[in-house]
């Protein structure tokens, strides 16, 4: 080859190569994917919380003074929403994955904001889908709006048409042993974090 | 050599053409398969490699009775869900619909969705174009954001 010829097709290689060059993907921008640097220790939301009576997906009544002993996460949601409840469900999935043999101590209550679609029916056939465990949680109106208050959340409902969305707060609550609000995830949080931050309520719970 | 040359010329003319040709691109297309009886998230990314911006304007499929197209909105530690009406894609960026972020609600589907079923979409911008998209249905399961 002469060096002519191995110049031009170098030239027209080159070109080739930036032509066929892809545009720069944009970053993800989630913090979903990254890892924590340092676990944040566990506070005390001495305001928020509390006890409360619901119904559970399967007809049952449920206090949350039955889950003395037990660690839980606590979120409020609805069934009709495409994106952040089934992310925030399957990221609890992740967590057990993560706790491993300790995801006997962690309970998942979902308690809708949406308790009109959400009949039990519905509630019970959501949660299903999902590998974990979770409570469904509803009660009539004032009955969520007494939890909703206590856990410092918020909500509202669309206007009235059957595809309506509903806004809502997206913490997810860490309650401990003693139904005490200790941490609250955003909904950015992943679940490393929410398991890290998780284990410390188990080390405490073994300091004698 | 002068055949190596001049089928190189022609693939790159070949590979230029691409790029005088459709603006728009849309890739990394899916739909998160729903729990039973609610709506479904659809997900892509949009790319405008033109130089004028384009705005998505509708969006339909024969899956669903009604679709929209949703952005999220967080203030303090609220999301608001809100639908939008056009979505817009400046001259050389790419706008990503993805979870927890923009996505397109498939409301009142008139067929369960499953895992491995393809859907098509179509997406109708505001220069009266059309794109038809195939969006595969997905379970991503323990938690993948994208």
């Amino acid at each position: 080859m002469r060096a002519s010829d191995a110049l031009i097709f170098c030239a027209v290689f080159a070109l080739l190569v930036a032509c066929s060059a892809q545009p720069e993907a944009q970053k993800a921008s989630g913090a979903e994917t990254s890892a924590p640097v340092e676990v944040p220790s566990l506070q005390d939301f001495g305001g928020i919380g509390g006890d409360f009576a619901l119904v559970d997906q399967h007809g049952a009544s449920f206090e949350l003074q039955s889950l003395r002993g037990q660690a839980a996460m606590l979120f409020f949601g609805y069934t009709y929403c495409p994106d952040i409840c089934p992310v925030t469900l399957s990221k609890m999935g992740r967590v057990y994955q993560l706790l491993d043999e300790r995801q006997q101590e962690l309970t998942t209550l979902f308690v809708t904001v949406d308790p009109k679609r959400d009949t039990q029916e519905k509630l019970a056939e959501y949660l299903s889908y999902f590998a974990i465990d979770a409570i469904g949680l509803r009660g009539d109106k004032e009955e969520i709006d007494q939890v909703v208050r206590q856990y410092g959340a918020h909500y509202s409902l669309g206007e009235e048409q059957a595809s309506y969305l509903v806004d809502h707060s997206t913490y997810t609550y860490l309650i401990d042993q003693q139904g005490k609000v200790r941490f609250l995830f955003r909904q950015s949080d992943g679940p490393e974090l929410m398991a890290a931050v998780a284990e410390q309520l188990f080390a405490e719970k073994e300091k004698p | 050599m002068k055949m190596v040359v001049a089928f190189l010329l022609v693939a790159v003319f070949g590979c230029a053409k691409e790029h005088t040709g459709d603006p728009i691109v849309v890739r990394d297309a899916w739909i998160r398969e729903p729990p039973p009886r609610s709506p479904a998230a659809g997900y892509l990314v949009i790319e405008n490699r033109g130089g004028e911006p384009v705005a998505l304007v509708a969006v339909a499929t024969e899956a669903a009775a009604q679709t929209e197209i949703h952005v999220m909105e967080y203030k303090d530690d609220r999301m608001t869900m809100r639908r939008v009406e056009e979505l817009q894609v400046p001259a050389g960026a790419e706008v990503a619909l993805k979870p927890g972020g923009t996505h397109l609600m498939l409301m009142e589907l008139r067929q369960p969705l499953r895992d491995g079923d393809e859907v098509e979409l179509v997406l109708r911008f505001g220069d009266g174009t059309e794109r038809r998209v195939q969006m595969p249905v997905q379970k991503k399961g323990l938690y993948e954001s994208e």
